[in-house]
């Protein structure tokens, strides 16, 4: 008798089991579809020919509707929006030139302050950070006829100035938080093998901080890729647009034509989801860095 | 006191030393920091202090973009108080930051609670959630503009044949905040899941296991244990993520161009249709000053709030 009820509350316990375990899953599944579905339904929405996005009743393109994305880079497209190609290029400038001055500058001081004694470390870290929390329009206000002044206005060079400015204390802020944690062992090392102070932070910190420089290049980059508001103050011909002032100057004039837009939409994404997959470790890496901080 | 005296001399004879000894630029650590740092300062002061102090300066000033300049004192500044809609974008972006916040942690924290165990796939749920992250505020505003649209977007057409709903999702005050509060939070909450769950892999296990064979309820071991184990995470959310809202522009900016009758505006959209738009370039330095003010008052708030949660 005894041994059948024990039978029986195991099996009951495993079917519990079970059922947590699917319901885990399908409420993954769930979650997944929820965050995923927006992107996907804009990308089905891009393969789809005009008739066909005026009813909501159909999900799936009849057939693969590649005529969206030739429109994007055929003549008339760029005899009423300019060449689409230019864009991307114009972003690709912006944002590696953005990374490259952010993580130059930043990584000096950012060792600077984390383990040279600085004077007023403290309070030049926190300017930063409160310097990092004013509003961008004011910043975009006043720069815009400064720039005016000194012929930076419609220059990608001064967006480029402007987001270096604008990250740099995200940048310190993470940058510094890691080369707190530096072990003081290893710089300490690289003296007594006869480097100098300068030399220690270019050849003991440095090669051994890839992690942190590559997390903090990620999130400039992405920072300056995506950026709106600089660039739309600041730009004035499109021919300096870059990727985000394109997309909403297309939302602007092309409201109905839903396919094309759809697919610009995704053309503007591809470069940002490939960062994802190709450097997802990394990015993880970045999240447990952070709480730490 | 003869120690006394030996300690003075020692330390007397010390400094001496110190200061006798010159060293070299790149050797001393102090003067090294203070080289390190200079860039860094430099373009800061240049390009943002030096603007900025323009903008106090100009915001005393009349005039139109292409207009005369005439000092105005505190003019513009009352004209920016008694706009209306400088009154109502600072009402709404306060709302906003707050739904919004609240909204992601919250939804973040009870994904994070809910995936915390083990399953397979976890390196292609992260994959996924890291993709709003990426995706550029302005194409997450465009793919809900779509979305939203009243009569061919998918949601009202699911909303259709479920709840017999067709609301003008954008085209209607309450709708309209509504949905920038939830495509902000739909962009948002899965990186802030992300960061809880590492949070929450990185916490000692033997606690818990405690408290369970003391019979802690879950709630019990919830509100005494995990919460306050996650303060840093939730520092540090809240700090960076009320930094991002006081400064957003792109996602309410695409997505409603400040609404239905102006009730969408946020403070850098309504400053942005000033100074840019009607070229008022005066009351626009003034609200720019003011937006500042409020900004890192907030800011400051939070940071001084969260600081020592952060120090666990």
């Amino acid at each position: 008798m005894k041994e059948k009820m024990v039978e029986e509350i195991i099996k009951a316990e495993e079917r519990k089991k079970k059922i947590k375990r699917v319901s885990l899953y399908i409420t993954i599944c769930l979650i997944a579809f929820f965050i995923v579905s927006p992107v996907l339904w804009l990308l089905l929405t891009s393969l789809k020919p005009a008739v066909e996005t005026y009813d909501p009743s159909r999900i799936l393109p009849s057939h693969l509707y590649l005529k969206n994305y030739v429109y994007i880079f055929s003549d008339k497209f760029t005899w009423n929006y300019g060449w689409a190609p230019r864009y991307f290029l114009n972003s690709i400038f912006v944002s590696i030139a953005t990374v490259f001055l952010v993580t130059i500058i930043g990584a000096h001081i950012a060792y600077a302050l984390a383990k040279l004694k600085v004077p007023f470390s403290k309070y030049i870290y926190l300017g930063f950070l409160f310097l990092f929390a004013v509003p961008d329009m004011t910043l975009a206000m006043s720069v815009y006829s400064f720039f005016a002044d000194i012929g930076l206005l419609n220059t990608l060079h001064g967006l480029i100035i402007v987001l270096t400015v604008r990250v740099l204390p995200f940048a310190i802020w993470l940058m510094t938080t890691f080369f707190a944690q530096f072990p003081i062992e290893l710089e300490d090392s690289g003296r007594i093998d006869g480097c100098s102070r300068l030399g220690v932070f270019y050849r003991v910190v440095l090669p051994l901080s890839k992690p942190a420089l590559v997390v903090t290049a990620i999130y400039v980059f992405i920072f300056a890729w995506v950026n709106l508001l600089f660039s739309l103050t600041l730009i004035t011909s499109t021919r300096n647009y870059v990727l985000p002032l394109a997309t909403v100057m297309f939302v602007e004039e092309m409201k109905i034509v839903w396919g094309p837009l759809c697919a610009w939409g995704i053309l503007a994404v591809i470069p940002c989801v490939f960062f994802a997959l190709f450097l997802q470790k990394y990015i993880a890496a970045a999240i447990i860095v952070r709480p730490k901080g | 006191m003869r120690f006394l005296k030996r300690l003075s001399r020692f330390l007397r004879r010390k400094k001496e030393e110190v200061v006798k000894k010159k060293l070299p630029l790149t050797s001393d650590p102090r003067k090294l920091g203070l080289l390190l740092a200079l860039p860094a300062v430099i373009i800061t002061v240049i390009v943002l202090l030096y603007p900025l102090a323009i903008a106090l300066y100009e915001s005393f000033f009349g005039g139109f973009v292409i207009g005369r300049h005439s000092f105005v004192g505190l003019e513009n500044y009352i004209k920016v108080f008694t706009d209306s809609v400088w009154r109502s974008s600072i009402f709404f972006h306060f709302l906003f930051f707050v739904c919004a916040l609240g909204g992601e942690v919250v939804i973040g924290l009870g994904i994070a609670l809910l995936l915390n165990r083990k399953f397979l796939g976890r390196g292609v749920i992260r994959t996924i959630f890291v993709v709003p992250f990426m995706v550029a505020p302005t194409v997450i505003a465009l793919m809900w503009i779509w979305i939203l649209e009243p009569s061919i977007g998918i949601a009202n057409y699911i909303l259709g044949f479920t709840l017999g709903l067709q609301p003008k999702w954008l085209g209607e005050v309450v709708t309209a905040r509504f949905s920038i509060i939830f495509v902000w939070i739909w962009a948002k909450a899965p990186w802030d899941a992300l960061v809880f769950m590492a949070a929450l892999t990185g916490l000692p296990k033997e606690p818990y296991d405690a408290a369970k064979v003391d019979g802690a309820s879950r709630w019990q071991i919830f509100r005494h244990l995990t919460l306050p184990d996650l303060k840093p995470a939730f520092a540090v959310l809240f700090l960076l993520r009320g930094i991002m809202l006081v400064r957003e522009f792109d996602i309410p900016f695409v997505l409603t161009r400040g609404g239905p009758a102006r009730s969408t505006e946020i403070m850098s959209t309504w400053a942005y249709k000033v100074f840019f738009k009607f070229g008022q370039m005066g009351k626009g330095y003034a609200m720019g000053i003011i937006n500042t003010i409020i900004c890192v008052a907030i800011i400051a708030v939070i940071y001084y709030t969260t600081r020592k949660w952060g120090q666990e």
